[in-house]
This record gives structure tokens, C-alpha cells and sequence, in this order.
């Protein structure tokens, strides 16, 4: 089990259609479920997940001063998109609006009269956001308001098929980025040298959307050394700046780009210019046995807390305080999809009570980012991601190496 | 005093004159301006939560960062609230900020049904009002070093666009070329979604928090002649929207703030008549004829606009 878990999605083809329609078929059986006259979503992945109008990989700033506004109806059969490019999209197309500004809210609040007619006064509108201008100006102030949150986050959860693809496209193109900037990866090399490399093969892979600022985080080799810390542990993944790699340097990389909207989640840690120190390797061998008592322990109906226990009991030996094996202020497992961090979390500061009551189901997408320490030598930490499956799951993803640490045989 | 300090005071004379309390701000660019912090950058904008509150009266800051790297001297570790994936931990940290439980009226910079919900809790007498527009009208007049710092982002973005300019393939590989130059000279983080399309090439960063950019046409007018001259030519302190107008040529065309990211004011042909501008100010001008596309970044002095973008490309 010890290598890189490879191969079984490439067969995961895209079909958009296909994703449009169970997307949205899913977003009105909930719609129904929470009693909702009608959605309007502003925040970008919500935008996509209704109506397949793809968030641009820029700035909050510009992304929010005109950012496109989906509105989905009760059983109307397509939603109402404002602003975006609406092209081959299936969608009524309404005007642009500018909702940071409030000439703009105005004109919002006036089409959004205009879509919900009698909803908006009264009706039960769910939304996730609003802007200042919107609340000044009074948009929607007649309906019944809630928040889209829960409607979301339960259509998100388990991924249809062309979800998964999507996953496994943005992993496998990211992935082939980064093997380009591991050659590129010598000492003396400048970290905007290594963020050129892959945002350039990033575009050559196809993705336009690169949508974290690229870590080549060096980690002192003991935390007193790092940057003071809120849990008295590791500081990562801390804001760029600029270092320059000397040999011996350890790099722990993550990036994330997105693919027709979803999101990849690469992990990996790099020694510049030399092989591994033995104690270094001997972290990598702890992680890879984390990992195999976690894909052992990943099965429809286990609960989080299984997982945790099962991938804390794979390092015990090697923890006297009882510390569990990935960073106290993530997570063993995050989920991935729309957001390159959504549900489900496992081993989370939500806590013992949530990981015993939450159970893993088919169509869930885990990232597993366990975290080896040692004191003094450093530490080691990748990231893998999976979909649960009826019967167990699948790599999602192209089978990335551990260069220059070596999987044993 | 360093920059953000400036900043800081500004912004703090600004709630204060409004009688707010307290600030509760989610949008990174604010939380920069008063803050200083340098975090990781993420494309796109997030959900509303709470990730920096600043007492008014005091100044005492509280801001989500697990830890001390990229943050102030000014804001100790005990004021840093560590990254949490749980809902109750953040109630708990707003409801034990001091004093905010009598707070009067608080200010936020977005909205949530939900999050109105839990500030309400944590503050039950206060009137929750949005101050996304005090902060921005505070940000809109730029403190010389902000200049200096938009000045440099402008140079980066101009390599980008060289380098798409003079590259003979593709959009899509003139496209790679801009952004590869981009992080090279010195951001990996653009501002607008980058273009290059035929002839047009239009790029910006964010750099040490603020933008810069420039868009340009392969082989087009002298400086004087492209398409926003007369624009940039009206962007006096003292014009107004209905000014900037019927200085604008026939086709599409923008005047919009520019500092820590997009900002307002926002003129167009439809919006913004009533704004004026003022010295100091910022702005990306912009204009589309049927022959070409031209951007810059203006600075608004007392005297004639200084366009702080490169000339070349």
C-alpha cells in the first residue's frame, strides 16, 4: 500500500452536461427540503455550483466589485444569472451589477425584484452574502431571509461523478506543474523563481485559475526557530515572501489550482540539492504508516473519529505525549470540491464529540495531510486525496513521487 | 510612524466619527490597511466571517493568524486567534473580546444572515451597521508611501505585459509568459484576471498589498494618442463623474479606484456622475476604441495627473 495511490480515476471523464443537470437537480430536491422559495447566491463557488459560471482566479477585490449573482427559483428548470459571462452557459442572462457599490445594490435589488415578483415580499430567500451597499440600500428587505449556508454545504458534500473528474483533472494537471518546478528546485534558487516555473506549466497543463499564492514554505528544523504560534506548534502555511534555498534546505509545498471549478489540493515535501538525512527518511517512513493505517480505516460508514484513531494509533510508538500525527490547527482530513476546504474535516478543534458522531459516506472527497514531526531533524508532510466509494475508494489524482524520499520495498 | 500605523489612525478617525465601536472586518483588504499583516494570498473573495476586531476607543486588535509570522510587533501573539474549523470557537472568541458586549454599534465590512445572528449574541444593545464604505472613503486618498508602494506594483505588472507583448505565440502562451515574467520581477499574485487576447495585453499584481497594472495594444498609438489620453487628462482634482464623461471617448470606458485592490469610486457611463475627485487619489483608467485598448494607473495631483504605470510596454 505504500506508494502513491495512482491510475483507477483516470477513466473519470467530464461530462458537463451532465454535471449541470445533477447539480442543479440536487440543488432543488434541497431547496425543497429546506422550504426555500427561492436562492440567491454571490459567493463565487456558490455562483459556479448553480449554474456552471466559473469563479475568476483574481484578487477578492475585483472578484467581489462585479461579481456575477446566481438566483435559483423552485422548481423553475434553469437559474437566472446576473452579470458573468453567460455564454453556452443554461441560464437566464440578466444584466451585470456592480453590488460593492450602491448605485449598483440598487440595481441589483431592482432585478432581483424583477426574478422573485411575489418571493420578495415574504417569500423564504435563501443568501449567502451580502454587501454593505446591499444592506444599505435595502435589498430584498421585504422577504423572509436565511442563510444559504446549510443549503450548500449539504449539496456539496457527496460529489457526483463529474465532480470527482473535475477533482482528478485539477490534481493531475497540478501535479504535472510541480514535477517541472522539483527540477528547478537547486540551491540558490529564489522562491519567485519556482512560483514562475509552475504558474507558467500551469497554464500549459490548461488551468487559468491558480487559487493560492504558492507555498515553498523552508521549515526550521526545530519549531522554537520557526515563527511563535497560537498552539505552541508548526507555523505553516505562513505568507510567501521571497527566500532563496540553500542545500540541505527542507521545503514543505502546497498549492492548489482549479479545474472547471473544483479544486486540487497538492502537498509534497522536498530536501534542496541532497538526498534525504536517514532521520529525515525515518519521518517519511512514519507518515507513509499513518497513511496506510488511514486508507485502512476509510470506509463508507466509519466514523471520523475511526480514522483519527486508526492513523494516531500508526505513530503512537513515536509520540510519548500522545500527540496525534498532522498540525493542531488543521485537520488529519479535509474535503475538497467547490472550496479547496470544505466537508468533510476530521480531527478538527470542532472535536471528539464531532468526530465520533459524523460517519464518512460514498461520494465524499478526503484530502488526507497527515504531519510528521521530529524535533530537531524536522518533519515530513504530503498530501493525498480520495472519493469514498460504495465499497471502499479511489485516488483521485495522477500517483505523484515522494522524490527524494524513498518508498521502501 | 510605519505605514500601517498611518493607516490605522485613519481608519480609527473614521469609524469613531460615526460613533462605531467596534469593527468586525472578514475582507482581507481591509483588515490589511488597518492591520499591516501580511498573509497568505487566496484568489477569489470569501464568505463573511470574522477575522479581525478592532476596538475603536482602544485600538486593541484581535486578528486570525495561528501565528506571528508576517503580523505587526504592534499585535501580540496573545492577540492572535489561531485558525479554527469551528463555529463555537469563533462565538466564544467574539463574545470574549473586552468591552464588545456593551458595545453600542458595530461595524461590518459584509453580511450573512448567520454571522448577523452571532454578533447580535455577542453584542445584544449594539446596532450592527455595514462601514465597508467609511473605510473604503478613508482609503481613497493615498498617504505617499502607498504611492511609493503602487508605483513599484506597476513595474511588475509592466513586465508581465512585456513579456506577453513580445512573445510570438499563442494567447494562451502569451498568457503563460506574462505571469511567469509577473512572479519573476517580483508578484505571483494577480489583481484582475490577467488578458491576452489578438493584440490587447492587460496585467496587474498585488505587491506587498497593493496593485499596480497597465493594459496595453501590440504596436499602437504614442502615448498622447491612445484611446484614455483625454480621460487621464481630465482626472483633476475637482472633476466629476459627468466631467470624466464628456472627456471619454465612443466605446467602453472605466475610472475606478485603485490601492489595496479595486476600490471605489467606480465611473463609468452609468455609475459614479456624482463622485469628484480629489488629490491623492488613485485610479485605473481605462478605454476601448474600435482601433485599441490603452490602461493606466493615475495618480490625481494638484497640478496634472501622473500616470504611475511605465510608459513602455
Amino acid at each position: 500500500m505504500s506508494k502513491p495511490p495512482t491510475g483507477i480515476a483516470a477513466e473519470l471523464e467530464l461530462d458537463v452536461g451532465r454535471l449541470r443537470r445533477e447539480r442543479y437537480a440536487k440543488l432543488q430536491a434541497q431547496m425543497a427540503a429546506d422550504g426555500l422559495d427561492a436562492l440567491v447566491l454571490l459567493h463565487g463557488p456558490h455562483v459556479a455550483y448553480a449554474t456552471d459560471c466559473l469563479p475568476i482566479a483574481a484578487d477578492a477585490t475585483h472578484v467581489s466589485a462585479n461579481r456575477p449573482v446566481a438566483v435559483v427559483l423552485a422548481d423553475q428548470s434553469q437559474p437566472c444569472l446576473l452579470g458573468g459571462d453567460s455564454d453556452g452557459l443554461d441560464v437566464d442572462p440578466y444584466p451585470a451589477v456592480w453590488s460593492d457599490i450602491d448605485e449598483g445594490a440598487a440595481d441589483l435589488g431592482a432585478q432581483l425584484d424583477a426574478i422573485l415578483g411575489r418571493i420578495a415580499h415574504g417569500g423564504r430567500v435563501g443568501i449567502d452574502l451580502m454587501t454593505g451597499a446591499m444592506r444599505r440600500v435595502g435589498v430584498l428587505s421585504a422577504a423572509d431571509i436565511t442563510d444559504a449556508a446549510n443549503t450548500m454545504a449539504a449539496v456539496k458534500l457527496h460529489k457526483t461523478v463529474d465532480e470527482l473528474a473535475c477533482i482528478h483533472q485539477a490534481q493531475v494537471r497540478t501535479s504535472a506543474a510541480m514535477a517541472t518546478v522539483q527540477e528547478a528546485l537547486v540551491p540558490g534558487v529564489r522562491r519567485s523563481e519556482l512560483a514562475a516555473v509552475f504558474l507558467r506549466r500551469l497554464r500549459e497543463e490548461g488551468i487559468d485559475a491558480n487559487m493560492i499564492d504558492v507555498i515553498f514554505q523552508p521549515m526550521a528544523r526545530r519549531m522554537a526557530d520557526g515563527p511563535r504560534t497560537t498552539t505552541g506548534h508548526l507555523a505553516f502555511p505562513t505568507w510567501s515572501g521571497d527566500p532563496v534555498y540553500a542545500e540541505g534546505d527542507l521545503i514543505w509545498v502546497d498549492a492548489g489550482s482549479d479545474y472547471h471549478g473544483y479544486a486540487s489540493d497538492f502537498g509534497r515535501t522536498w530536501v534542496v540539492g541532497r538526498p534525504p538525512t536517514p532521520a529525515e527518511q525515518r519521518c517519511f517512513e512514519r507518515w507513509l504508516a499513518v497513511m496506510d493505517a488511514s486508507y485502512e480505516a476509510i470506509v463508507p460508514g466509519a466514523t471520523f473519529a475511526e480514522v483519527c484513531a486508526a492513523a494516531t494509533a500508526a505513530d503512537a510508538a513515536h509520540q510519548p505525549h500522545g500527540e496525534r500525527p498532522w498540525m493542531p490547527h488543521f485537520y488529519l482530513v479535509h474535503g475538497v470540491g467547490i472550496e479547496s476546504a470544505e466537508m468533510p474535516f476530521l480531527g478538527t478543534d470542532n472535536g471528539p464529540d464531532f468526530d465520533a458522531a459524523n460517519i464518512l459516506e460514498p461520494g465524499m472527497v478526503l484530502v488526507l495531510e497527515p504531519a510528521i514531526w521530529d524535533d530537531g531533524t524536522g518533519g515530513y508532510r504530503s498530501e493525498e486525496i480520495v472519493a469514498i466509494t460504495d465499497d471502499g475508494w479511489i485516488p483521485l489524482g495522477g500517483g505523484h513521487p515522494y522524490d527524494p524520499f524513498e518508498v521502501p520495498t | 510612524m510605519s505605514l500601517h500605523l498611518q493607516r490605522r489612525a485613519r481608519a480609527v478617525d473614521a469609524l469613531a466619527s460615526t460613533g462605531i465601536d467596534f469593527l468586525v472586518a472578514g475582507r482581507q483588504d481591509h483588515i490589511n490597511y488597518i492591520t499591516g499583516a501580511h498573509q497568505l494570498w487566496t484568489a477569489g473573495a470569501r464568505p463573511f466571517g470574522p477575522v479581525c476586531t478592532l476596538n475603536v476607543a482602544t485600538e486593541e486588535i484581535f486578528l486570525l493568524s495561528t501565528w506571528d509570522e508576517g503580523v505587526p510587533e504592534d499585535i501580540d501573539l496573545d492577540h492572535l486567534h489561531g485558525i479554527t474549523w469551528s463555529g463555537a470557537v469563533i462565538y466564544q472568541r467574539l463574545a470574549a473580546t473586552p468591552d464588545i458586549a456593551a458595545a453600542q454599534r458595530v461595524g461590518i465590512d459584509a453580511w450573512s444572515p448567520g454571522m448577523a445572528g452571532l454578533l447580535s449574541a455577542v453584542a445584544p444593545n449594539a446596532e450592527i451597521v455595514p462601514a465597508d464604505d467609511i473605510l473604503l472613503e478613508t482609503r481613497r486618498t493615498k498617504l505617499p508611501s502607498e504611492v511609493d508602494a503602487i508605483r513599484a506594483a506597476c513595474a511588475v505588472a509592466a513586465a508581465a505585459a512585456a513579456a506577453a507583448l513580445a512573445h510570438p505565440g499563442s494567447d494562451a502562451q502569451r498568457l503563460a509568459a506574462g505571469v511567469e515574467a509577473m512572479a519573476l520581477a517580483g508578484s505571483s499574485t494577480p489583481a484582475a484576471e490577467p488578458q491576452a487576447e489578438g493584440n490587447i495585453v492587460d496585467f496587474s499584481c498585488i505587491r506587498s498589498h497593493y496593485e499596480g497594472g497597465l493594459g496595453r495594444t501590440a504596436n499602437g498609438a504614442p502615448p498622447d494618442a491612445r484611446p484614455h489620453a483625454a480621460l487621464i487628462a481630465a482626472c483633476v482634482p475637482g472633476a466629476t463623474g459627468h466631467d470624466l464623461r464628456q472627456a471619454a471617448p465612443d466605446g467602453d470606458w472605466l475610472v475606478r479606484g485603485l490601492g489595496m485592490g479595486f476600490e471605489p469610486p467606480v465611473i463609468n457611463s452609468r455609475y459614479g456622475a456624482h463622485e469628484t475627485l480629489e488629490a491623492n487619489m488613485v485610479v485605473s483608467v481605462s478605454a476601448t476604441t474600435a482601433a485599441e485598448y490603452a490602461r493606466d494607473t493615475v495618480l490625481v495631483t494638484e497640478s496634472t495627473p501622473e500616470i504611475l504605470s511605465p510608459e513602455e510596454p
